[in-house]
This record gives structure tokens, sequence and C-alpha cells, in this order.
């Protein structure tokens, strides 16, 4: 089973359904002990089949702009700093349910916790040790985004 | 008048996506409230009237499934159909849903078209 593939088909869909953005394919990860750039990261923890968690990491004007197409806001109009964090959040939860809708296509069940978000400059994630990691590099017009995936298999 | 529909979803996000889509698919409501959690939601549903509820199934403090039981335990409310709206779209989750009592499910992502199908017929 193709993991990254299935995060990939996952991110594209919601962007094609719910954010109308020109989603690509990227080469450069998301760097976030740079100091000079404020990130918003989405993270999930995942359970069940695979243990682990889930991010979504991107620079806060990438958040801004997924952020401005997914509520469909007009001109002008302000985005909160929490609209901001939760987007971000309910957008790698629907990256999660894919992944799960994918995984169930084979037989393989995970539980999908409720997604956090955190902002700011410089920050480290860490999670499991000893995991494997996916790590997807996308890009679109404001800025480079990265979905990472760290598990482990439990069964 | 028109019929008032209740959204409960953490995702404040989701919520105003719900809404929006709601008003683009055109159906015809007077009204939309919003709760956070299933027990905001029963907790609104003491005083408020609605037509039909909307509820996303992964939400901290009561969960959508748990909703749908504590909703089916009171009287006043339990006949108030509900569309469960969910990331999980397997057919184990949708399946306890609808044993709970759910009317309908829409699985994200989705467009407004989805939301007309679903909940079109029941209002």
């Amino acid at each position: 089973m193709d993991i990254t593939a299935l995060l990939k088909a996952s991110l594209q869909d919601i962007f094609m359904t719910m954010i109308p953005l020109e989603l690509t394919e990227g080469t450069q990860s998301v760097d976030l002990s740079a100091a000079a750039v404020f990130h918003v990261s989405g993270m999930i923890g995942v359970s069940g089949h695979y243990q682990g968690m889930l991010a979504l990491h991107c620079s806060n004007e990438v958040a801004e702009a997924i952020t401005i197409a997914f509520l469909m806001l007009e001109e002008g109009e302000q985005v909160e700093s929490s609209d901001l964090k939760d987007a971000i959040g309910e957008l790698v939860n629907m990256v999660a349910g894919g992944l799960k809708g994918g995984f169930a296509t084979h037989d393989i069940d995970i539980s999908i916790a409720v997604p956090t978000t955190i902002a700011g400059r410089a920050y480290t994630i860490n999670c499991l040790s000893n995991a494997s990691w996916v790590n997807i590099p996308f890009r679109l017009e404001s800025g480079d985004l990265t979905l990472e995936f760290k598990y482990r298999e439990t069964a | 008048m028109g019929k008032r529909i209740l959204i409960v979803d953490d995702s404040s996000t989701m919520r105003k996506i719900v809404a929006r889509s709601l008003r683009q698919a055109g159906l015809d409501f007077s009204e939309i409230l919003e709760a956070a959690d299933g027990q905001l939601a029963i907790d609104l549903l003491a005083t408020e009237k609605v037509d039909i509820i909307l509820s996303d199934i992964n939400m901290p403090n009561m969960n959508g499934l748990e909703f749908l039981k504590a909703k089916s335990e009171i009287d006043a409310i339990k006949d108030i159909p509900v569309v469960v709206i969910s990331t999980e779209g397997g057919a184990d989750i949708i399946g306890e849903a609808t044993s709970l009592g759910a009317k309908g499910s829409i699985k994200k992502p989705f467009t407004a078209d989805a939301i007309e199908q679903v909940l079109g017929p029941l209002l």
C-alpha cells in the first residue's frame, strides 16, 4: 500500500472540492526552524493499525491564502487568527479522514483524534522515535506547504 | 415561517463553510443556529426549536454519535432529523450513526450540491 499516494490524493481531493487554489507537487519542504518566517502547523493523532501523527506545515502567508479560499472571504475581509488556525486544523482533519478512508479499502482500521494547531517562529515538533516518516512537499502560488506523516505499525 | 437549521461542529471554519454551502444550495430555510459540540447542542435545543440538525461526528466533549444517543433519549427533540457530516465516511461509523437515528450522511470534503441532495428531501 502506497501511503504517500493516499495522502497526496486526500489533500488534492480537498483542494479540488473545497479550496479553489491551484495545488501542485512541490520540491521544497517547509523548514519550521527558520526564525525569519512565522509558521503554522495543523496536527492530528492517529491510532489503531498505525499509530502516529499527521501534520500539515506552511507559512502564515500560505495559511492565510488557504483560509481566504476555504471560507470564500471577500476582498478586503480580514482573516482572524482564530479562523486561520481553525482552517488549518480542519484541513489536516480532512486529510486524515481521507487517509482513514484509503486505509479502510485495504481493511486497515485507524482512528483519528481531534486536530490541534500551533503557530510561531523556529519551533520543532517531536513525535514517535523509531517511526516511519512520509514527507510530501506541495506548492501554492503563495508558497510551500508540507504534509508529514510519522507513524509506526502496531498490528 | 422558514425552517431553522442547527449546525454542530467544533470547527468554526467548518460551521461557516456549511452555512455558506446551505445558502449556495438554495435550500428553503430562514435561520442557522450553531453549536460547537454535542453537549452545547443539547443545551441549545432545550430552549430553541429547530427543524433539522447537521452534526459533525469527530468532536471533543460530546461527539456526534454520543449526541445522537443523548438526543434520542429526550422526548422533546428525539424526532428532529439529524444528518451527519464527517471526514469519516466509513460504512462502520455511518452505520452506527444511522442505527442511532441519523437520517443521512455527508462526507467531507463536500460541495453545495452534496448538501442539497441530502438535505433537500428532509426540509
